[in-house]
């Protein structure tokens, strides 16, 4: 391989990460708009997916009954947690605290269940191998998921910006109070907005298993991407956090080539740096 | 009334030096430096209104630069080295708070959280000076006592007096602070912002200065930890420190000052029953964390005041947060 399709291929690979990054954090932006709390246990949801690939696997189910099976389950379960730990009469902090609680129960699960090493997902036998492009060969598996996490991000665009759903969703985050004198109810709203984003970490975790495999550290390293995303990309709309997601995928992909060793140090320095000069996030507006 | 008891307890602490034999005396220790290390989270949260996802940030720093100075300058008295490490989580800390000072509520949680995860990685990284996963043995000579002659003490006695006399030292500092004209402005900041600010007060100024006292204080316990452990490795940054301490916080109660002491004592003895049964004792801190914010939000220390009041004795009470006008 020549010095160019390297590169190629490394921007692919960040392409693909960037988009499931997307998908994982666009849940993230629509609840933390919502909800305005910052949900830690987010990255659970996702790490969840990719364990029920793993448990769907094991059951002989395979990997498209997970695909299906996780985001409905997690739909569920991130509504009910929503309507009982998180709903709008708690408190910011115990709001804060909850979903902190709410990660260490699912690591410690996780670490129960299917113990400390990574676990890998075999992807599914249609999509093995790879296919033959212009200079170089690449895994048909990624283009797929490339393909599925582009049509999901813009189906989830198309419904915030142009239906009447998208409507009510980014007018209980401008303002709840306005939205409910209006008649929205927006007590269903967060149960519906929450359930989508803990199923779209889901759907992101099981798809991305193959690939990244399920790990139970990956909540935590998930986490501090998806709010790098939602807080530089601001929160209500969707196109920052894309926009961020997008740039992210490509800055791991090469910083993972020239500087492997140090380079989440610079990507945490940078993002804490940002934020201090820029509270409001790169693309959010000044309160 | 109260000197009494605060002198009693005193006592008896000493005493325990002496009444508990080996493995408790250990427990004991524990419960020291941890209780005043969920006690600098609580200054932070209860006087600030500020909860810190990485509060075990200067904690680590502290207990780091104890076993880097220890390894590096061989032959430095043990508490100069203490004095050192104390140094360094001041200085983090200050850096940190004038980072931090004008965040609040979940984003001021979650950029000390990516603060603590940034150090979590250079732990891990830079090898040449942390030795990575492996992490550091700390090398120093157990702490002598003034006026006591050599080897009449244990080691563990030793560690434990001097654990003792640093928590007493730091818990009367951060108490003779909150009298002072800034430790009152701190509870004005907290209760009304605006309102301090229209007063005159330099808010941010205020902020600083809490946020850096928390940090040392949390650096006093790092460095007792280190002393005590014997080993430090990246561990000290991952978010299992700051859920315990959030836990002993909760469950001490998070309205008095001192009351995490007592969620220090729960947890290390839930950890020492808890462990020999299972190794995801955590898991259960975590349900039970969730059962205290539920349904005891005032900890064990509203179970004081309810039954003080019972019997016609209030006690005193630092009003909890309205944390809805954080958001």
């Amino acid at each position: 391989m020549s010095g160019s399709t390297i590169l190629l291929v490394q921007s692919l690979h960040g392409l693909v990460y960037g988009f499931v990054l997307f998908l994982i954090s666009s849940g993230l932006a629509v609840t933390m708009g919502i909800l305005r709390i910052t949900n830690v246990a987010h990255g659970s949801f996702y790490m969840m997916g990719a364990y029920a690939a793993v448990l769907m696997a094991a059951w002989q189910l395979g990997f498209w009954a997970a695909l299906l099976v996780a985001p409905a389950i997690l739909f569920a379960v991130g509504g009910v947690l929503e309507r009982t730990l998180l709903s709008e009469h708690r408190s910011h902090f115990h709001q804060l605290l909850l979903t902190f609680c709410l990660f260490f129960i699912v690591n410690e699960l996780v670490l129960l269940g299917f113990g400390a090493a990574a676990l890998p997902v075999s992807t599914p036998s249609v999509l093995q191998g790879s296919i033959e492009l212009p200079g170089f060969t690449y895994p048909v598996y990624r283009l797929f998921v490339l393909a599925v996490a582009i049509l999901v991000s813009a189906l989830l665009l198309v419904v915030i910006s142009r239906t009447k759903m998208g409507a009510i969703v980014r007018a209980v985050v401008a303002d709840p109070g306005m939205a409910e004198a209006v008649g929205i109810n927006t007590g269903m709203t967060r149960f519906a907005a929450f359930g989508v984003g803990a199923a779209l970490a889901g759907f992101a975790g099981v798809i991305a298993s193959p690939i990244y495999q399920a790990d139970p550290t990956m909540a935590a390293t998930s986490l501090l991407n998806m709010f790098i995303v939602v807080i530089l990309g601001g929160f209500g709309s969707l196109a920052g956090p894309l926009i961020i997601s997008l740039l992210l995928g490509q800055l791991q992909a090469f910083g993972i080539m020239y500087i492997p060793n140090y380079f989440i140090i610079l990507q945490l320095a940078v993002f804490i740096g940002i934020l201090v000069i820029r509270p409001q996030g790169l693309l959010g507006e000044a309160q | 009334m109260r000197t009494v008891g605060i002198f009693v307890v005193l006592i008896a602490a000493v005493l325990f030096a002496f009444i508990l034999e080996g493995g408790r005396l250990r427990l004991a220790t524990e419960i020291l430096y941890l209780g005043l290390f969920a006690v600098s989270f609580n200054f932070l949260f209860n006087y600030m209104g500020l909860l810190s996802f990485g509060h075990n940030a200067t904690y680590g720093v502290a207990a780091y630069a104890f076993a880097i100075v220890a390894a590096r300058i061989p032959g430095m008295p043990v508490y100069a080295i203490g004095v050192i490490a104390v140094a360094a989580s001041a200085l983090i800390g200050f850096l940190g708070s004038l980072l931090f000072v004008r965040l609040k509520g979940g984003y001021f949680a979650l950029m000390t959280m990516a603060f603590c995860q940034l150090l979590f990685f250079c732990a891990l990284k830079f090898y040449g000076l942390t030795r990575g996963e492996d992490g550091l043995m700390v090398l120093v000579q157990t702490p002598e006592l003034p006026f006591v002659p050599e080897g009449a003490l244990s080691n563990d006695q030793s560690i434990y007096l001097v654990t003792l006399v640093a928590v007493i030292v730091c818990c009367a500092a951060l108490q003779w602070f909150l009298l002072t004209p800034i430790g009152r402005a701190t509870i004005l900041v907290k209760a009304n912002e605006e309102r301090a600010r229209f007063l005159g007060y330099n808010v941010p100024a205020i902020k600083v200065v809490v946020m850096t006292l928390s940090a040392t204080v949390a650096g006093v316990a790092g460095t007792l930890f280190a002393l005590f452990q014997g080993l430090v490795s990246p561990g000290v940054f991952s978010f299992a420190p700051v859920g315990d301490v959030i836990f002993m916080a909760l469950l001490g109660g998070t309205s008095s000052l001192f009351a995490p002491f007592a969620g220090a004592v729960g947890f290390i003895l839930l950890e020492d029953t808890l462990a020999g049964i299972t190794s995801h004792w955590r898991l259960i801190i975590a349900l039970l964390s969730i059962v205290l914010v539920l349904y005891l939000p005032g900890g064990l220390y509203s179970i004081y005041l309810w039954i003080s009041r019972r019997t016609g004795k209030p006690g005193v009470e630092v009003k909890p947060l309205d944390a809805r006008k954080e958001a």
